[in-house]
């Protein structure tokens, strides 16, 4: 994205990530010689306003979790800026790209994560007293008596008994699960959250009950959410913007309506026609994208999507595309956007 | 005897049927209690159709397919019901009816059965390919099991037969090992192999699960195909509604156990009967419908060892009555074109 855009945003963003860049070296032999890298995610930008929700989607290994991980500095990018404006609209935002640990921590209050498999993300040798309080206590808010009520009140706050304090995770469903990590990421009242694949290792009638209180818990507490998953269906069901990613790249962006009405990237376009629908009725008019996804450490030149796409032309394999705004604060990666017309999933109001 | 649990007119006999599953129990006596994994499922699936199993995790779906292929394992048993396979010879002139339960799991007429006549392809293909054999080496093993055929013709048959499920290059992909494919071409290989020996029956347990949207389009879209050609019956389990809606004729529901609902595809989507059945439908984030909050199910899904009384949905359901926790099997209510439920609500009507 560039400059002019995001300023024209009418509030400043609370995050934005500017060029960010994460390439992993590919190490062989004894000496680990880096003999070439995993670009997995190579040039993304996106902002996302106070009190918004993003959607990130793409495929396995298009790059959306470590985006994820990058804006919660888990890796320390190999280029590129993550602005955050944790305080009032004017006030300048703070790149938190290159920090280390001890300047980090108050950035690390406000931001929180909430992981994919809630079976791997909780210590099983600690009680949900200990799970939830942790954050409490690393940031030294907490303790004794205080410490306890508040884990009671953040267990109500997401639907579980507070008198399950003293179990262990092991004594808990997948969703009370899910629901105890989400207790864990509000404890320290932050202000961003990334959410990766919260839900996809639930069942279909817990994930409802799950998505329904993750966008809750985000209209009552103002809260602005990175949400990152593979299936466009939830992500269309809580985000108010949709980030495309492709191979380590940002292939569109728009608001979510418009870009289930009409998708200008082909890839949005696939992605769309290959979601399954619920209906039998509904007409099978597919356009599923042949071939498989690129190598990220060796990704084809021009656009990356090029070798699956059927409206690629001549130029597609030569000059790889920016992203180009569009009307309505969209954004997208491709050549022809303006020529393209583009069957979405949803029918334009 | 026809019985009710087929499909088709009222007056002409059903010769179509190949499997017919009748009062199936399988129970697993594990040193918590028995769990009744499936308990009391009937159901027939007919030649060259399509039959999806939805529900969601532990609802016995699996257990019903491994079940029909009479390979339960400890501390599992098949305690009660008959799988009945109507086996036709090779120029489909005489039939004869198996009761597949009655044979012995591993002996030598249910192993020509599982493999030569019956196939099933899982969640994950890598974990069911073996990683250190060549892909060829277990095609060429599995034809030559169930076929007279020489190493040579069942490597050209395993080569035509992976170009059949569209592996690029299948003269050279044939020699590769598993690790050395992506997961959507090992799905595809894998289904090459069950498909080798031209099945009358291929269960596919959550197929497309484990792959990407646009991997899982082109895998359906190849099911499809592969039917159409091999007119083999696939009975196919999944937990994703939208799956079935693209892929099945007819639908089973199954919930703790019990085949909740059956009836053809159209039905299942747009007069669904069962609560349960209407909850599911309501609660998927669904990519061509907008929706603010998802209607989620009271509660959760019973502790296996301790299921409720009579209808096992009953705690959860909106619509209950007082029969319904009253300690008796719920019975079925037969509507036209084969639709079933098992339902106190429509025994009045």
């Amino acid at each position: 994205m560039t400059q002019a855009s995001i300023e024209a945003s009418a509030s400043a963003p609370l995050l934005e990530v500017r060029n960010l860049k994460k390439h992993f070296p590919i190490t062989k032999g004894l000496f680990s010689a880096v003999h070439g890298y995993v670009k997995a995610v190579d040039g993304v930008s996106f902002a996302i306003p106070r009190g918004q929700v993003l959607g990130l989607v793409g495929e396995s290994g298009c790059g959306k979790t470590t985006v994820g991980r990058l804006i919660m500095r888990l890796y320390r990018p190999t280029a590129g800026q993550i602005l955050v404006r944790l305080g009032k609209d004017n006030e300048p935002a703070t790149d938190i790209a290159n920090l280390d640990h001890t300047a980090l921590m108050p950035y690390r209050r406000q931001m929180q994560m909430i992981f994919q498999d809630p079976y791997t993300s909780l210590n099983p040798r600690k009680t949900i007293l200990e799970i939830v309080s942790e954050p409490l206590r690393i940031h030294g808010i907490a303790s004794g008596k205080a410490l306890q009520s508040r884990v009671e009140e953040l267990l109500e706050l997401v639907g579980l008994r507070a008198e399950y304090v003293m179990r262990y995770p092991h004594a808990f469903s997948g969703g009370q699960r899910q629901r105890i990590g989400i207790a864990r990421a509000l404890a320290l009242n932050p202000q961003f959250i990334v959410a990766d694949e919260p839900v996809s290792a639930l069942d279909v009638s817990v994930q409802a009950q799950v998505l329904n209180l993750m966008r809750s818990l985000q209209r009552k507490f103002g809260l602005t959410y990175l949400f990152i998953s593979h299936d466009l269906s939830v992500v269309k069901h809580i985000s108010d913007r949709i980030a495309v990613m492709y191979v380590g790249n940002l292939v569109e962006t728009a608001s979510t309506k418009e870009l289930f009405v009409r998708p200008l990237h082909p890839y949005t376009e696939a992605l769309l026609s290959s979601v399954p629908k619920p209906d039998p009725r509904l007409q099978r008019r597919r356009k599923i994208p042949q071939g498989e996804v690129a190598d990220p450490a060796h990704p084809p030149p021009g656009c990356r999507f090029h070798p699956r796409c059927p409206y690629a032309q001549t130029r597609c394999a030569q000059e790889e595309p920016v992203l180009r705004e569009f009307p309505g604060g969209r954004t997208v990666a491709c050549h022809y956007a303006e020529q393209l017309t583009l069957t979405g999933a949803l029918e334009a109001a | 005897m026809k019985s009710r649990f087929t499909q088709g007119s009222n007056d002409m006999p059903n010769n179509n049927i190949l499997i017919e599953v009748k009062e199936l129990r399988t129970y697993f006596y594990l040193t918590e209690g028995v769990v009744r994994a499936v308990d009391g499922v009937s159901f027939s699936l007919e030649r060259g159709r399509t039959l999806g199993v939805v529900g969601e995790s532990g609802c016995g779906k699996s257990v019903t397919a491994r079940s029909i292929m009479n390979m339960v394992r400890k501390p599992g048993r098949t305690v009660g019901g008959e799988v009945l396979y109507h086996r036709r010879n090779g120029d489909d002139t005489t039939e004869e009816i198996i009761d597949l339960l009655k044979l012995e799991p591993m002996g030598d007429e249910m192993r020509a059965i599982r493999g030569g006549e019956f196939a099933m392809i899982f969640q994950e293909p890598r974990a069911s390919l073996s990683p250190v054999h060549t892909i060829g080496t277990q095609i060429v093993e599995a034809i030559r099991l169930h076929r007279p055929m020489t190493k040579a013709q069942a490597r050209e048959h395993g080569i035509e037969m992976l170009r059949r499920v569209k592996i690029p290059r299948p003269e050279q992909i044939i020699d590769a090992y598993p690790h050395q494919l992506s997961g959507g071409m090992c799905q595809r290989a894998m289904i090459a192999l069950a498909l080798a020996c031209q099945p009358a029956l291929l269960i596919a347990d959550e197929p497309t699960t484990a792959l990407d949207v646009t991997t899982e389009a082109q895998i359906l879209e190849l099911m499809r195909e592969l039917q159409a050609t091999f007119e083999t019956s696939i009975m196919y389990i999944t937990h994703n509604l939208a799956v079935v809606a693209e892929i099945a004729r007819d639908v089973m529901v199954m919930y703790m156990g019990k085949d909740v609902e059956f009836a053809p595809v159209d039905a299942i989507f747009h007069e669904p009967k069962h609560p349960y059945t209407i909850a599911l439908l309501s609660s998927i984030p669904r990519i061509d419908v907008e929706r603010d909050m998802l209607a989620t199910m009271a509660g959760t899904v019973p502790d296996p060892y301790a299921l409720p009384k009579g209808c096992p949905f009953h705690p959860r359901c909106p619509s209950r009555l007082p029969v319904c926790s009253q300690d008796i099997e719920v019975p079925y209510v037969f509507f036209d074109k084969g639709h079933r439920v098992r339902c106190h609500l429509y025994t009045a009507k």
